[in-house]
């Protein structure tokens, strides 16, 4: 479905994109951030059902948090932030300027209200600045959910879990790390065939331009 | 000078009271977590200006600023928000908005952000 070209451009758009997001992770935490070259993964809805190979590994299995805003009403898909929930702690740690050296005790993991409430804005402005540049793009306006943030926990075999319940097909996802803490975070935007469809015209144009 | 702060992160409305106790001392600072009560303490209050998040449970920012707006022409409402569309920053500029400003606040948009509010303020 993506030819090469195509697939090139998307990739450099979304490197952008999380190129910008992270420098704003990095203005709230005050450290650098590294990126990862971002991976586009097209993915047919039986295929989904077939097998979670095709999803990126999120992690090893454990407890992640996962933060995720819908957005829509034209351009419509879900966008999620993960980190592993121990290093979720030190992200927060760092955003409140307090104690970086702190071993998280990954069996007593205990999140309160300040923890999510600084998770949930940390995704509000990265999920924000990349999604909103896709609206930027295609010259439309989002709609976003509020986002919702959980702690869960998460095998190997269940990784799919979190884009079960709906049957997108264009995975993009991108890695991130902060370099003092080492805290590793995972970047996925999940879009509707008509979105993916509107998405490839537009970069059709562009490359016709 | 009161300044209503409204935003459904209390970090993001520590973050923001941090800034202004810095550089605007004399400002009396009102806190709301939503457009509704933003608007109950608007009404109350009568800030002189009104930072508001533009994404937030019950009533959103574009909400507020439009009963404001209905309720003084003249409010002064500056919008901190991380969503970063054109068509947004266009929206809430022809709804009233005195500003929109981009989150994370950066130290240069912050200097920016106080230097409008003290120019509005003696204008």
């Amino acid at each position: 479905m993506l030819n090469s070209m195509q697939k090139d451009v998307l990739t450099e758009m979304i490197n952008v994109y999380v190129g910008r997001a992270a420098g704003l992770l990095s203005e709230m935490v005050n450290q650098r951030i590294i990126l990862s070259v971002p991976k586009i993964e097209l993915i047919t809805v039986s295929s989904a059902d077939e097998s979670s190979k095709h999803f990126p590994p999120i992690f090893t299995p454990g407890h992640i948090i996962s933060s995720s805003m819908r957005f829509g009403q034209s351009f419509e898909g879900k966008a999620f932030l993960i980190f592993p929930a121990e290093q979720a702690k030190l992200l927060v740690n760092a955003c409140l300027g307090e104690d970086l050296l702190v071993q998280v005790d990954k069996e007593t993991l205990d999140f309160i209200d300040t923890d999510f409430d600084v998770l949930k804005e940390i995704s509000n402005v990265i999920l924000n600045a990349v999604i909103g540049e896709f609206g930027n793009f295609l010259d439309t306006k989002l709609e976003y959910s509020l986002p919702d943030i959980e702690l869960i926990y998460v095998s190997e075999s269940e990784q799919k879990i979190l884009l079960k319940e709906n049957t997108y097909i264009l995975i993009l996802h991108t890695a991130f790390w902060l370099a003092e803490t080492q805290v590793k975070g995972v970047i996925m935007i999940a879009l509707s065939m008509n979105s993916v469809t509107w998405l490839i015209e537009k970069i059709d144009t562009l490359l016709e331009d | 000078m009161k300044i209503l702060i409204v935003d459904d992160s209390r970090f993001h409305q520590n973050f923001v009271v941090k800034i202004l106790n810095k550089y605007l001392p004399e400002g009396e600072l009102l806190l709301a977590n939503n457009g509704m009560e933003g608007f109950e303490m608007f009404e109350k209050e009568r800030p002189a200006f009104v930072l508001t998040d533009l994404l937030m449970p019950e009533r959103n920012g574009q909400d507020l600023l439009r009963l404001i707006k209905a309720c003084d022409s003249n409010a002064s409402v500056i919008v901190v928000s991380a969503d970063i569309q054109k068509s947004t920053r266009e929206e809430v500029k022809q709804l009233g908005a005195l500003a929109f400003f981009n989150k994370p606040l950066t130290n240069e948009t912050a200097s920016e952000l106080i230097a409008l509010i003290k120019e509005t303020s003696h204008a």
